[in-house]
């Protein structure tokens, strides 16, 4: 099967790099399946999955924030923050979850509701990827 | 007299002494402290790379005016985001970051952002309007610790309170050499590079200027961060070099006065044998 190269970077570490055969990522306009080939593409990231396909097996990672950008040579994710489903520590992600909710509850400008909504849609886009 | 000659000579000798203790030991947790930086200033190389490809790309593809963010306009105001150390010495780290900040503001109508406590207090006791302050944030810098300062001046860019932004930091070229730098961040020019190539045939989702607005803040952020970790890894280094000529200085100044001890401890002993001679030939006669 045809593979292309794939390089998913934070600011911290090279997340992932090789060969691979498909990528599903969550952008802002929803989810987009990158295979070999595909044509020159530039995409922000929403807060989503991430699941890579190569050699026939899938992992999956949760993703929020960055861009992912389609040449020729190669495709590049740069992601704001990235874990394995595997990493992700649950029990905290739960907790983040209930603060999040807890400060919705309050009375908020419309950015610290923006701030804590984002917090929250992280939170259980963590917990729903580190459960699948 | 000679005995009290050495005992001053033996006092400053431990005084010297002590000091040795601290430089050294400064040394030590710098050079400690610079290992973990240069780490820090390696991991992220990749990604500012391939972002800066990025925002060529698609400034290639993106007409100048189409975005505030790149629109050159006239300048009423300029902000300079001034990154220093928490500490003083450093040797010239943090003199030498202001001395080219205050070369850049001449001419212009500034107004400054402080990164580190060195940078607050040296612009509170001057004429220039500070926005805000971010003391003690360089060691423990994370990406996300970024997005307020970031958001924060993007916001009043926005508006049009200020027309320019400039960062001023210390790029890490070697644990031998660091370079002041200044660098602009806003308006966006990529005009050099970018002239003479074709547009790339890009697709962009939902559309050029829609990615473009959500990659600059993400591109703004990693070049803060990375600002500010080449600044910190430099200020670790800068300082180990300050401790260790410190150090050497004062293992040298403790050699001579060692010599210098030694020579009137045998004056003393000279001058003794001197008189018990002199004072037994009078007996004796």
């Amino acid at each position: 099967m045809s593979t292309f190269h794939l390089k998913v970077l934070t600011i911290d570490r090279v997340f992932f790099e090789g060969d691979v055969e498909r990528v599903v990522v969550r952008t802002t306009e929803g989810d987009i399946g990158i295979l070999p080939n595909h044509i020159k593409y530039l995409a922000a990231l929403g807060i989503g999955g991430l699941t890579i396909i190569a050699d026939g097996k899938s992992r999956t990672a949760a993703v929020a924030g960055g861009f992912v950008d389609v040449s020729d040579e190669q495709t590049v994710i740069l992601a704001r923050t990235c874990e394995w489903a595997d990493e992700i520590d649950l029990s905290r992600a739960e907790k983040a979850e209930e603060r999040a909710k807890a400060r919705l509850q309050q009375q908020l400008s419309d950015r610290e509701q923006d701030i804590a909504s984002i917090k929250l849609k992280k939170a259980i886009n963590r917990i729903s990827i580190a459960k699948k | 007299m000679a005995s009290g000659n050495m005992k001053d000579i033996k006092r400053r000798m431990k005084s010297v002494q002590s000091t040795m203790q601290i430089t050294k030991a400064m040394e030590l947790v710098a050079s400690s402290k610079l290992r973990h930086a240069r780490e820090r200033v390696v991991k992220s190389r990749p990604y500012f790379n391939t972002i800066y490809q990025t925002m060529l790309r698609i400034a290639k593809d993106t007409k100048p005016g189409d975005s505030i963010y790149t629109k050159p306009h006239e300048v009423k105001k300029s902000l300079f985001v001034v990154i220093a150390g928490d500490r003083g010495l450093a040797g010239g780290y943090n003199s030498n970051v202001l001395k080219l900040a205050a070369s850049e503001m001449k001419d212009k109508n500034p107004c400054v952002v402080t990164i580190g406590r060195k940078t607050q207090e040296y612009y509170a006791k001057r004429d220039v309007e500070v926005i805000k302050n971010y003391p003690n944030v360089a060691e423990t810098m994370e990406i996300q610790d970024t997005h307020p300062i970031i958001n924060d001046i993007l916001s009043r860019y926005e508006s049009g309170e200020i027309d320019e932004v400039y960062i001023i930091y210390t790029e890490f070229v070697s644990p031998m050499v660091q370079e002041a730098r200044c660098k602009k961040v806003l308006p966006l020019s990529f005009e050099e590079e970018t002239s003479q190539e074709a547009k790339s045939l890009t697709e962009y989702d939902p559309s050029p200027q829609a990615v473009f607005s959500a990659v600059i803040p993400e591109y703004l952020n990693s070049m803060l961060y990375g600002a500010v970790i080449e600044s910190y890894a430099s200020e670790q280094s800068s300082r180990r070099m300050a401790m260790e000529s410190a150090s050497d200085n004062a293992s040298e100044m403790i050699e001579n006065l060692n010599l210098s001890y030694n020579r009137a401890r045998q004056a003393a002993i000279t001058q003794e044998i001197t008189e018990i001679v002199a004072g037994s030939g009078q007996v004796g006669s």
